[in-house]
């Protein structure tokens, strides 16, 4: 993976500066946020500001929220502590210092795994870790309340995982954009044309070393990073998204075949940055089980192992098409049918499915999942 | 000029009809009922009440503000699954379902008309910001309860009693309030 931009943006400078701008330009230091912490019983704590004032983009309403890594355990699915004071509002959210390095060592071993199981780990990140991903993610950039960032040291192992993460949201949204174009959804396209722009950019920006999961901040980060950090972004990534975006933002009634179509030169510069495994000749996919409980003679019930069920037409029941080219001559009934099955969780296009692919070609079963 | 038959359609949240099954006295399960709109209600006044504050805080900043549309408008398509009993779309799905589909429990609209009502085809600048803001106040005027913002120090006490009673509907009705708890550790 190309890590050069993470030697051109100087992080630790970018997040202490971006702190000590927010507090002065809120009327308080970092003294405050260490006596609110104190307040709440954490004196013996690390206190940490993080979100959007470290990454330099708060607004006049934006929280203060704050991290203190106590060298106490903490209970899991513990809650942050909401605080008002002279006119700021606060999120103080206890973590303990066993599980930060507990989660970080497992970054540090996930960032090293391959492509697939790096996302299927991660997806299942906060159901076997105290430190929930958005959490460990602010961590990272946190400043302490003596001004350092004591954390940024493990910004080397976040990038790959979280840009995978965006890379694979974008993967995703471009095949359902592709389907929904043959459904005779435009509007529909439009909307996952809009998402594969905005994962894309978050990709591009997470592989910059600037990695901040929630979407509605992508796009201010985006035009920071291309007008004041220069060599963050990766140039082609930056002329094409942005030409992508603003075309986007024409409100034509739909999404063009072209817009679509322009992602695919986007998929393939994300993928040599990711290194990761090219699809052009693949369509990765996983299927749930079902079962059927037939209706008539035109529709079955689909019912999932969660007693969950659809009703869905069974004549437009079929497997995905083995690459990706295929999805251009899928029937509008065909297509519509996929991206029934990809809604309603029965079928994913995520790239955790590379590695299974092979195997699940013999699963006959499995392709009952699209109806 | 439009005939009187010809249906109407502006970008204020005048002509729609919000929450149309509930505030039109439909019936439903009663334990299907309370859960749902009392998970619907939470989402409310906490998620779309920060979103309001985000839009308000963003009103200047076109970049952020457009972004926090799209939020809203998955958001709304969440509330509506929710109100509908229906499993809730994974993330992605949310803005293009909601701009192909519309909504249904939330309000009575289909994609085109909602896509205008939140102005997802439209440049986000202040005044935008304003009619939006004004559409969600509309929005949470109407659900029949007091959709307080949550999240403001004055409404602690309104947040407490509408927990109790939900929990006490909840047991009314027969059914488990632990449904509440992965919402309130989602804020």
């Amino acid at each position: 993976m190309d890590h050069r931009s993470l030697q051109t943006v100087n992080y630790p400078d970018f997040v202490t500066a971006n702190a000590a701008a927010f507090l002065r330009g809120r009327n308080i230091g970092f003294e405050l946020l260490a006596t609110l912490a104190r307040e709440q019983g954490f004196e013996d704590a690390q206190v940490l500001l993080t979100s959007s004032p470290v990454h330099g983009i708060a607004t006049a309403t934006s929280d203060i929220d704050l991290i203190c890594v106590t060298p106490q355990p903490v209970s899991r699915g513990q809650m942050a502590t909401q605080i008002h004071r002279d006119g700021q509002h606060c999120e103080i959210l206890p973590i303990g210092a066993q599980d930060l390095e507990r989660a970080f060592a497992d970054l540090a071993l996930l960032s090293r795994r391959a492509l697939p199981q790096r996302l299927a780990d991660y997806q299942r990140w906060d159901a076997s870790h105290a430190v929930r991903k958005k959490y460990l993610e602010r961590i990272v950039y946190a400043v302490a309340t003596d001004g350092h960032a004591h954390h940024l040291g493990h910004l080397p192992a976040l990038v790959p995982v979280a840009a995978a993460q965006e890379y694979d949201a974008f993967h995703q949204s471009r095949v359902c954009a592709m389907l929904a174009g043959r459904a005779d959804e435009p509007e529909a396209a439009r909307g996952y044309l809009i998402n594969a722009c905005l994962f894309a950019m978050a990709a591009a920006l997470s592989l910059g070393g600037w990695v901040l999961s929630n979407k509605k901040w992508t796009l201010r980060r985006w035009h920071e990073a291309g007008t004041s950090r220069r060599g963050l972004l990766d140039p082609m990534l930056q002329d094409r998204l942005t030409a992508l975006w603003s075309a986007v933002c024409e409100f034509a009634p739909a999404a063009t075949a072209l817009e679509i179509a322009a992602l695919e030169e986007i998929a393939a510069r994300l993928a040599v940055l990711m290194d990761a495994p090219s699809l052009a000749d693949a369509l990765p996919h996983t299927a749930a089980s079902c079962t059927q409980a037939v209706l008539d003679k035109c529709s079955a019930f689909l019912i999932g192992d969660d007693g969950r069920a659809r009703l869905a037409a069974t004549a437009e029941m079929q497997a995905p098409p083995p690459e990706l080219a295929g999805l251009a001559t899928l029937t509008s009934a065909q297509a519509a049918s996929l991206l029934r099955g990809a809604r309603s969780g029965a079928l994913s296009f995520s790239l955790t499915a590379i590695d299974s692919r092979a195997k699940d070609e013999d699963k006959e079963d499995t392709h009952a999942l699209a109806d | 000029m439009p005939s009187p038959t010809e249906p109407r359609f502006s970008s204020s949240a005048r002509t729609v009809r919000w929450f149309p099954r509930i505030n039109a006295g439909y019936r439903f399960d009663a334990g299907e009922h309370v859960t749902s709109t009392i998970s619907a209600a939470w989402l409310l006044m906490t998620e779309l009440r920060a979103y309001i504050e985000d839009l308000a805080g963003a009103r200047d900043i076109p970049d952020a503000a457009a972004l926090v549309k799209i939020k809203i408008a998955e958001l709304l398509l969440q509330v509506d699954a929710v109100l509908g009993r229906a499993v809730v779309p994974p993330e992605m799905h949310r803005l293009p379902l909601l701009m192909a589909y519309g909504l249904g429990d939330v309000a009575a609209i289909d994609g085109p008309a909602a896509t205008r009502l939140l102005g997802l085809d439209v440049p986000t600048d202040g005044a935008e910001v304003d009619r939006l803001i004004g559409v969600l106040e509309e929005l949470l005027a109407a659900f029949p309860s007091d959709l307080v913002d949550a999240l403001q120090p004055e409404n602690q006490g309104h947040v407490l009693r509408f927990l109790r009673s939900a929990n006490k509907a909840c047991e009314r009705v027969g059914c488990d309030a632990g449904f509440l708890a992965p919402l309130m550790t989602s804020l």
